[in-house]
């Protein structure tokens, strides 16, 4: 069965970009401002220049990195049910909430206010039962102290769910916590056994990396924990105005991630996460989902798995509309359709409005019923003698019909039925009150909010995760 | 004036050097460098701002312009005795502790700049007391505070309050803004100012300097 295939960019077109990419970081290289990582790479083969801190990677020594991949690996959850292997024996493409929003859309009003502690655990125990959800970043929570504030969210999303939580580090002080509180809570798996979190390690774009990131990449490294690659450039701000020299750039930043982790540690997992950004050349405002955007993203895709056999995540849903609106669901089912249909494993932002820094739990469950269509649109259709039923066409007559077949019946429920969508005809609808999507959405919301829970940790595992907090809370905000 | 039409239009087209060509032929024929700065750039850089607005013009098209109109005065600046009547205001401008990114305040930097705005730029990563201490030595009529990180944002407060600790606060209006800044949070901290976005900066901070 072939699957869905959306491609833009020509297998000549990749080629280039890739030998743009290695020659890139041969040439050029990046900037890495961590003296332990300087060294580390430094003895694995990378020219190094201490003066000025900058890396340069031959091109071999990347080839030789990128054999060092491992072939496959996973995203664990608290439970094992929501273990996520890459790659994805059913095929297909893993769905993750928003990172970092600090905004939090009221369900009934759309009022935004920020995102508090509370409204993060609830997140979490709405994750828990969204079924195409596979993992969850946390959002930013605005009260609590500062300097712990990436402690604080991920105890609460360890908490609240028992998917894999893929965590972004606030500074360089948090990292040493935030592992503490994911080995407390694999306990008594180590990290590498059971991978509950991934990091986000993040390039300073264009071609640097703050200490924060590469103390990530070691640390992951030396834990077995898989790394998430991010680069985030925004065309025509930090990355070139055109869509190729974006993707292009994004790639290279990605590639000398990845090849950093292989040197420090051979068959450190690692999934390449190009976020792609335009910046409106009007407003200044940096866009996840206009047309550029959405075709640097699918382009990013084919380069990172293609070119350097990373698993790929992009941004997958999103909008750069405040409100769950018409331009929302527009952006969001573009950008997903064009990016999961470019292969990615990973499609990022279930939930995310106004670029990523606002949550909506509404906009959540329409994003739920979106993957859902959108996973079934990339497994194509099948064509084999049970599909076309030859048998049943040979026998029907002028005017039959199929409603009655066996062949209907073994199928009957294989369709995709999206909860939100109206399946009624106008009549029946204005009958039930004429609901439109978003109200339909936030009633289907209230419903799922009745049997929402807090996961039941072992006492010792709670008391150890209250623990690293009040010490991180200590040490973090003097 | 119609003798400065064709400055002002190859200022509004971005011509760096047709503009430097005009202005030394304009000196060569006697005119005043004051009225050549307020009737070819200034007046061109109005047109500029009005069609910025508008929707006509778009960023890097303003900031070229205004790079025409910075080649401009290095020829015409020397020859002017006393302030040349070009800086609306003194900004100072900066990214907070901790926070590494500038693509945000660079903007709003070229876009004071291209607003007649004098700006000096602290860069990135800048703790409060840096902060306290360039406002006491530059004294600027705005200090603008830049923070793209949700996790920075606490800084901006932080730099209020040294402000205040050091005597300096009623002297300098404070501006805020970045990604994840908002109305209330530059209400909460007591900041004079705030801008949603690098093209509403410079107007927030005209609006400031006429109130003060």
């Amino acid at each position: 069965m072939a699957e869905l295939k959306i491609s833009h960019l020509s297998v000549g077109e990749v080629s280039l970009m890739t030998e743009k990419c290695l020659k890139l970081l041969e040439v050029k290289g990046v900037k890495v401002n961590h003296p332990e990582a300087l060294k580390l790479l430094d003895s694995a083969g990378a020219l190094v220049d201490f003066e000025i801190r900058q890396v340069r990677f031959p091109v071999k020594l990347v080839e030789t990195a990128l054999s060092k991949l491992p072939a496959g690996f996973k995203l664990a959850g608290g439970s094992s049910d929501h273990d996520l292997p890459l790659p994805n024996p059913g095929g297909g493409f893993y769905l993750r909430t928003n990172t970092g929003a600090n905004n939090y859309l009221d369900p009934e009003t759309s009022a935004c206010r920020e995102l508090t502690l509370a409204d993060l655990a609830h997140w979490g125990r709405l994750v828990e039962v969204m079924d195409q959800v596979d993992f969850c970043p946390f959002p930013f929570p605005n009260d609590v102290p500062p300097g712990s504030a990436d402690i604080h969210a991920l105890k609460t999303l360890l908490e609240n769910t028992s998917k894999h939580i893929w965590v972004q580090p606030y500074s360089l002080e948090s990292i040493p916590y935030l592992f503490e509180l994911a080995s407390a809570a694999a306990s008594p798996h180590s990290l590498e056994e059971k991978p509950l979190i991934s990091l986000i390690a993040c390039s300073l774009t264009p071609l640097e990396f703050k200490a924060m990131d590469l103390e990530v990449i070691i640390r992951c490294c030396r834990q077995g924990v898989p790394i998430q690659a991010c680069s985030l450039p925004s065309a025509g701000g930090t990355s070139p105005i055109t869509i190729a020299g974006t993707v292009f750039l994004a790639a290279s930043e990605i590639l000398a991630m990845a090849v950093m982790a292989q040197l420090i540690r051979p068959g450190t997992p690692v999934i390449g996460t190009p976020l792609i950004f335009t910046l409106d050349m009007q407003s200044g405002k940096a866009l996840q989902s206009s047309a550029e955007a959405v075709l640097g993203a699918a382009g990013a895709v084919r380069v990172i798995r293609e070119a350097f056999g990373l698993p790929a995540h992009t941004y997958g849903s999103g909008s750069d509309s405040p409100l769950a609106d018409g331009q929302s669901m527009i952006e969001r089912t573009l950008l997903g359709m064009m990016v999961a249909g470019s292969g990615a494993d990973i499609l990022g932002g279930a939930g995310q409005l106004d670029v990523a820094t606002a949550v909506s739990p509404v906009q959540l469950v329409i994003d739920n019923d979106l993957a859902a269509i959108l996973k079934r649109m990339v497994r194509g259709v099948e064509v084999s003698d049970e599909t076309l039923n030859w048998e049943d066409l040979l026998d029907t007559p002028p005017g039959g019909h199929f409603l009655e077949r066996m062949h209907t019946l073994r199928h009957c429920r294989e369709a995709v039925r999206p909860r939100t969508f109206l399946r009624a005809v106008r009549e029946v609808w204005q009958m039930e009150g004429g609901k439109d999507l978003y109200t339909r959405a936030a009633e289907r919301l209230n419903d799922l909010q009745r049997d929402l829970r807090p996961r039941d940790l072992p006492g010792e595992v709670s008391r150890d995760l209250g623990r690293i907090v009040r010490q991180a809370d200590e040490m973090l905000n003097r | 004036m119609e003798v400065y039409k064709e400055l002002q239009n190859n200022l509004i087209g971005g011509q760096v050097e047709r503009v430097r060509e005009i202005v030394g032929g304009l000196l060569d024929g006697g005119h005043d460098p004051r009225e050549i700065i307020s009737g070819g750039l200034l007046a061109g850089m109005a047109v500029v701002g009005k069609r910025f607005k508008e929707g006509d013009l778009f960023i890097p098209e303003v900031l070229l312009s205004a790079r025409c109109m910075h080649s401009a005065m290095d020829l015409l600046k020397p020859l002017v005795v006393g302030e040349t009547g070009i800086s609306k205001g003194k900004f100072m401008i900066g990214t907070v502790e901790d926070d590494l990114h500038d693509i945000g305040k660079n903007l709003v930097v070229m876009l004071l700049e291209s607003r007649g705005f004098t700006v000096l730029d602290l860069g990135i990563n800048v703790k409060a007391a840096g902060f306290v201490a360039a406002v006491e030595r530059e004294k600027p009529d705005i200090l603008g505070l830049s923070a793209l990180l949700t996790t920075t944002l606490h800084r901006m407060g932080e730099v209020i309050r040294a402000l205040e600790k050091a005597g300096l606060r009623d002297k300098v209006q404070v501006m805020v803004g970045g990604a994840p800044v908002t109305r209330e949070l530059a209400d909460s901290i007591g900041a004079d100012g705030y801008a949603p976005d690098a093209p509403t900066a410079a107007d927030k901070a005209l609006e400031l300097l006429k109130i003060k």
